[in-house]
């Protein structure tokens, strides 16, 4: 963990917009794909990351055109750290921006991929499975709910 | 700086399935495992010293737009769902997102209601740490409210429970570094 690189934990591509691209086309995405997290693109450079969380801080409410380009909500400058940064040093700086997507980009401004909060997360469960996996069910676990089916 | 004919082209990526591979974590990742603190932290130490003890919540009839504005307010990005004292559900931004169709719109004529995932995932405030870890990491959820009784204590998010065992993990490594 002190010396593994974070792109060992890449497992998908990330999600591209352009900036310029309207709202709408960027809701559909976050609606209809296995994307948490889009990223917001000028040509081939990082401008910033949109989420969930952006639609609900700064869209729902505001009565922002359909056509609003990305842009205006995204959530901008992004906080990244290269492909080879250490694991460990990745979780501190996630720990410390309080952020749940942290990007991989490349010394020359390639973007790699974008780790996600749950991928840290896994990737300590597994390192001490003793610790996590092995836990034994609790009787105020309802697995009756659809999301823990 | 372009590294393929489209400009709008996916980057190629390791097409493998790092999880598929049973021995693909580093042998670096065990060797320094400070095991003791992150025994104690994630089998003793119970979620309620970690939990938000005061979440956010709404009521069934709400407007997602009120709910919404409740997120906004509280920097939440899960309220719970409360009928009278009694929890019936849990709304999170996904959800908001996953229900309104249009940028412009703004929930209000929807209500939490028809939006909420019911009768939650819980665990009660004495269970360990761990248990927390790994209902987050295997059940598909973000956000687990602590129950006891039937009384709601509070809720535990996956940002506090990585912040505990990073500040074990670095501690250990700023440990070894002045060793």
């Amino acid at each position: 963990m002190f010396e593994t690189p974070i792109s060992v934990l890449v497992r998908r591509k990330p999600f591209r917009i352009d900036r310029k691209a309207p709202l709408t086309d960027a809701l559909h995405t976050l609606r209809t794909q296995p994307a948490r997290c889009l990223v917001v693109m000028d040509g081939e450079r990082v401008m910033g990351l949109l989420t969930d969380r952006d639609f609900v801080e700064k869209c729902f409410h505001e009565g922002l055109p359909d056509d609003t380009p990305v842009e205006v909500i995204m959530d901008s400058p992004v906080v990244s750290v290269t492909p080879d940064t250490p694991i460990l040093e990745a979780l501190r700086v996630v720990d410390r921006e309080r952020i749940r997507n942290l990007p991989l980009i490349e010394e020359d401004g390639t973007l790699r991929a974008v780790i996600r909060g749950r991928d840290l997360m896994e990737y300590l469960a597994e390192s001490m499975p003793e610790l996590v996996l092995n836990q034994p069910p609790s009787p105020a676990e309802q697995p009756t709910s659809r999301e823990g089916a | 700086m372009s590294t393929g004919q489209g400009p709008r082209e996916y980057e190629p990526i390791q097409e493998t399935d790092p999880w598929e591979d049973a021995d693909w974590i580093p042998s670096d990742a065990q060797a320094v495992f400070p095991e003791d603190e992150l025994s104690e932290l994630m089998l003793e130490r119970p979620i309620s010293s970690i939990a938000l003890s005061d979440p956010a919540s709404v009521e069934p009839d709400d407007s997602v737009r009120h709910a919404l504005f409740r997120m906004r307010q509280r920097h939440a990005r899960a309220l719970l769902v409360l009928e009278g004292d009694r929890l019936i559900g849990i709304l999170t931004d996904r959800d908001a997102v996953l229900s309104i169709d249009r940028p412009s719109d703004d929930g209000s004529q929807i209500t939490v209601r028809e939006i909420m995932t019911p009768d939650p995932l819980t665990l009660s405030p004495d269970e360990p740490i761990g248990k927390a870890a790994q209902i987050l990491c295997f059940d598909g959820v973000h956000h687990l409210p602590v129950v006891e009784n039937g009384e709601v204590r509070g809720l535990i998010a996956q940002g506090p429970i990585m912040h505990a065992i990073i500040g074990v993990m670095l501690r250990a490594q700023d440990g070894q570094a002045t060793r």
